[in-house]
């Protein structure tokens, strides 16, 4: 190690220490009792497993932490499917091809997510309300989708790809729809991997719509379930369950993240992957 | 095989006019080259043929058909591109039968002829490998590959050996026109090298902004430029054009003069209105020798030595510089006074519009 790097190098475990504390508190308490958490010590005395067997039997107040990850799971999947599969042509369209008023249109769509999302809510309640949809995965899919900033970064990603090898489509061949979807979609392959993947984590993570737009503890997402457990007024609040309630359901999210951060830098460069 | 008529061809980007009326004749299976320097238009009407760009005006006839709203994919035609633009996510063997499998042509069949053109283009051993995994003279093959695959009417290059390395260039060029012998397809090819318009073509295009300056067989160009622009431009060494005065002149030649040129005479027609004026006289270094007494004194200035020629710039005491291709085997040093002498019958004489005399 270089000398003149140690001063940056304390500074970034001063970081590192900063952000990981509370993380690594919320892991280690969520194996101790209930009784240790309010005791003054950094690191429990006594451990034990009945947290973790709580959150998957029952975590309290009639909410179910599988069922609340079989729903945050079905509305991640259907919502990363739905977004790419908006996102993507969206994106060639404004990217690649030409048409009377694309870059206005574009505007329009940027303007969209420079907007605060809050803004969004009572006029999305009401629409959801009328279409019957409250209190179902279907009413906590629809608005995520498609999602603007995904369609800015494939956008980006389809303006830098070479325009030699559209061409060279053509000539082999191949009608527009082919270009796109033989050729194009192909060579996006790390945006498209790292718009999924950053999906994923906004639809898991999300939290305010869900709380919304559900009610029941049956139709609960993730965030909304834990947020449930802490906001009991009637009884004594379990922290340790919550704390591992809180890792448990983040478990699919960092082991994402963990397989999918290549993608997500990777995914930012334009013409990553051309040659 | 197909050949191609171009009438009147024009391109326009905005008010900018880039081509402005080319009429050309490609016979059947000839191996043609458009040269000419850079933003001459060459590429831009190349890929106005491949239906790349948009034709403003004229007509592209390829074969019987017009072909000036045909899709690139109908027009029977395969380019090779400058950049290869080989798709990375394919392998070799995936590049060269994307136009079949675009075709339709079952997958057994696809997997035979990608074999064939693999045989032919040696590179076998390459299919499984991806773009990325290649060089770039591998690259090139497999963009070749992909061309020749479909069996067009008429193939395209556009500058397909500028990436190359100079002595793979030199290779490929030597493959390029073996191609062209076993297939006997039209081709066209694009560069602004002249060394390569004239190592391959049947017949060269020279262009220079948007027009076409002479059409014909290489050695026609070297001997008969039609104008300053084709002397300047085709030979190497370039062809040294300069100033003198016509003294007299009839049907069999005339007589010229200038500061550094002693009078002599160049067998060339000359119209006697043109007497007493100024012209440009055109000679080849090759075409100069050292004499014990030519027209063309001077010290030497420079000597490029190329092993069995020696390159000289003789510069004479009226300021102007001449250059000489001499046999290598001369022994020249720098400073050294010499003569340059030439045959009159190869002088090219160019009148004051700059066209051939």
């Amino acid at each position: 190690m270089n000398r003149n790097n140690v001063p940056r190098w304390l500074i970034l475990l001063v970081l590192a220490l900063l952000w990981i504390l509370p993380m690594a508190s919320l892991i280690l308490f969520s194996f101790a009792p209930s009784s240790e958490i309010l005791k003054d010590q950094l690191v429990p005395s006594n451990w034990t497993w009945s947290n973790y067997w709580r959150v998957l039997t029952d975590a309290g107040r009639g909410v179910s932490i599988p069922q609340a990850m079989l729903n945050s799971a079905v509305i991640m999947v259907a919502q990363v499917v739905g977004i790419l599969l908006l996102d993507i042509p969206a994106a060639y369209a404004f990217g690649r091809l030409r048409w009377p008023g694309r870059d206005f249109v574009f505007f329009l769509v940027l303007v969209t997510m420079m907007m605060p999302g809050i803004l969004e809510v009572i006029s999305l309640y009401d629409l959801m309300a009328n279409w019957g949809l409250v209190d179902t995965v279907y009413a906590v899919i629809l608005p995520g989708l498609p999602r603007v900033v995904g369609i800015f970064i494939l956008r980006q990603f389809f303006q830098q790809l070479p325009r030699e090898m559209e061409e060279a489509a053509r000539m082999d061949g191949a009608t527009d729809f082919q270009v796109f979807r033989l050729i194009m979609v192909p060579l996006a392959a790390p945006a498209i991997i790292t718009v999924g993947v950053l999906s994923a984590l906004y639809s898991w993570n999300n939290f305010l719509w869900p709380l919304i737009i559900t009610n029941s503890p049956a139709s609960m997402t993730v965030p909304v379930a834990v947020s449930y457990l802490s906001a009991d007024t009637a009884a004594i609040i379990n922290y340790t369950v919550i704390l591992a309630a809180a890792f448990f359901t983040s478990l699919p999210m960092i082991i994402l993240f963990l397989f999918g951060q290549r993608w997500i830098v990777n995914g930012m460069r334009p013409t990553a992957g051309i040659k | 095989m197909a050949g191609l008529q171009l009438s009147g061809i024009h391109k326009n980007y905005g008010p900018v006019e880039v081509i402005k009326g080319i009429d050309l004749a490609i016979e059947p299976g000839e191996f043609v080259v458009f040269v000419g320097p850079s933003g001459c238009g060459k590429s831009t009407l190349l890929r106005m043929i491949a239906g790349l760009e948009e034709i403003t005006g004229g007509t592209l006839r390829i074969g019987e058909r017009v072909c000036n709203k045909v899709a690139a994919r109908d027009r029977g035609v395969a380019m090779v591109f400058q950049s290869y633009a080989l798709y990375p996510h394919m392998t070799a063997e995936e590049n060269v039968g994307f136009g079949l499998r675009l075709a339709g042509v079952p997958k057994a069949e696809r997997a035979r002829r990608v074999r064939e053109v693999a045989r032919v283009l040696q590179m076998e051993h390459l299919l499984e490998r991806k773009p990325g995994q290649l060089s770039g003279g591998q690259r090139q093959r497999v963009a070749i590959g992909r061309a020749i695959i479909r069996k067009p009417d008429v193939f395209l290059f556009d500058e397909p050996l500028s990436n190359l390395d100079a002595a793979l260039r030199v290779d490929m060029r030597m493959e390029l026109s073996r191609l062209h012998a076993d297939l006997g397809a039209t081709m066209i090819y694009v560069t602004h090298d002249q060394v390569e318009a004239m190592t391959m073509a049947d017949k060269i295009v020279v262009l220079d902004q948007g027009r076409v300056q002479q059409v014909g067989t290489p050695m026609e160009l070297y001997n008969m430029p039609a104008n300053l622009f084709v002397a300047g431009f085709i030979g190497a060494p370039k062809m040294n054009l300069l100033r003198v005065r016509i003294d007299a002149a009839d049907r069999a030649g005339a007589a010229i003069s200038a500061p550094f040129l002693r009078a002599t005479e160049v067998r060339t027609s000359v119209p006697s209105a043109l007497v007493g004026q100024e012209v440009t006289l055109g000679i080849r270094p090759h075409t100069l020798e050292l004499r014990a007494s030519g027209p063309i004194s001077g010290s030497i200035r420079l000597v490029e030595r190329l092993g069995d020629t020696s390159i000289i710039e003789v510069a004479t005491q009226a300021g102007q510089s001449v250059f000489a291709a001499i046999d290598g085997d001369i022994d020249v040093e720098l400073n050294q006074v010499v003569s340059l002498g030439f045959d009159p019958a190869k002088a090219h004489l160019f009148g004051p519009e700059g066209t051939r005399l």
